[in-house]
């Protein structure tokens, strides 16, 4: 049988509830005041459902291309890359 | 499929003549397709601005645009992401990463939107209690690149395989043996059936009819990663998949089927395009 000892880590003194949430006001609000908002790249741009937006683009041989003309017999996949440049 | 970047015809015409690129490498030269999908790299502007020297720009610099620090030319960028949309023009799934190295390779996208097949060459392995066939998404891989290795199971006839759930027997599991530069990440596994085990009188989670395991992987993409694999020409996978198996009437002892898989590795691509070839 194997006995599995729990360590107790040390109570260390708990700040009063009112102390705790005032520091955490006076952080946001300095926060919000200076600090661009965080990036959540999955809230950006056509979610699941939404219609993708249409365009017209040339290719690399100068061909213009539509949503509609890259679609195959069950749609079409959009890579987004940052450059082919650097 | 196609691609869209910010690039020029001029830059998509050489780099798409110099590395063999057939399909089509859309230009979106001053970013109105991009802004218009609303995936416009805000950080590069962040970077370039008052806010450069806020920790939380520097880092989301590192995450989004470059190891090496932002650039003037880097406006106008998207946030690296990709898009599978219907014939109607819907988006049905997406896929945007939270560190621009670690992209998943565009047939393990396909594998995780429920749209592979075995094009690659495949291992067959015919077990006791069941069959499985297993393959990569991609047969070659780089640094930095997400891929999937696939395993289809089918349970023998007759036969259930524990599922994850099931306490008190070895639910199925496939365990990649770690290696420096590789990232395991976490099966999301399918439904399972629930089966009523009349000798012991439970019920269980089971998989009884054929299933499909992603296995996910990344090959690390950071600088030292790059270094540790340099001069080699592939990269091997190697696990097990563990399972037990039972019939209607009983349970066999757990059994563990080795595996391996070996990718060929690629390099990235390190040079700007050549305008005058």
């Amino acid at each position: 049988m194997i006995h599995l000892k729990t360590m107790r880590s040390p109570r260390r003194p708990a700040l009063p509830l009112a102390v705790v949430l005032l520091a955490a006001l006076i952080t946001e609000t300095g926060a919000m005041a200076q600090l661009p908002a965080r990036i959540d790249v999955s809230k950006l741009g056509s979610q699941v459902g939404e219609r993708a937006p249409d365009f017209t683009l040339n290719d690399q041989n100068g061909k213009p291309w539509t949503l509609q003309s890259i679609m195959g017999p069950k749609g079409a996949m959009l890579v987004f890359y940052r450059s082919a440049d650097w | 499929m196609a691609a869209i970047s910010y690039d020029s015809v001029e830059t998509l015409a050489a780099f798409s003549r110099q590395r063999g690129i057939t399909f089509p490498l859309l230009s979106d030269t001053g970013s109105e397709t991009i802004k218009r999908y609303g995936i416009l790299n805000t950080v590069v502007d962040e970077a370039l601005g008052a806010h450069k020297d806020d920790p939380a720009v520097k880092e989301e610099t590192q995450k989004y645009v470059s190891a090496v620090g932002v650039n003037p030319i880097m406006k106008g960028i998207a946030f690296p992401g990709t898009f599978i949309v219907d014939r109607k023009g819907r988006v049905t799934s997406r896929f945007f990463e939270d560190f621009y190295v670690e992209r998943s390779t565009v047939s393990s996208l396909l594998v995780r939107a429920g749209m592979h097949g075995a094009s690659v060459a495949a291992t067959k392995v015919s077990g006791a209690h069941l069959d499985l066939t297993t393959y990569p998404s991609d047969p070659a891989i780089a640094p930095g690149n997400r891929f999937s290795l696939v395993l289809d199971i089918k349970p023998g006839p007759g036969i259930h395989v524990y599922a994850p759930g099931a306490k008190g027997y070895r639910a199925i599991a496939l365990n990649i043996a770690p290696q420096p530069g590789i990232r395991v990440l976490p099966i999301q596994f399918p439904a399972s059936q629930t089966y009523f085990f009349k000798p012991l009188n439970e019920h269980v989670p089971v998989y009884q009819k054929p299933f499909t395991l992603e296995q996910e992987i990344i090959l690390e993409g950071t600088l030292e990663a790059q270094a540790a694999l340099r001069g080699k020409e592939n990269v091997t996978l190697t696990g097990t998949l563990d399972y037990q198996a039972c019939d209607d009437k009983q349970c066999f002892n757990p059994a563990s089927v080795p595996l391996s898989w070996t990718l060929t590795l690629r390099s990235l691509i390190r040079e700007r395009p050549n305008l005058k070839k």
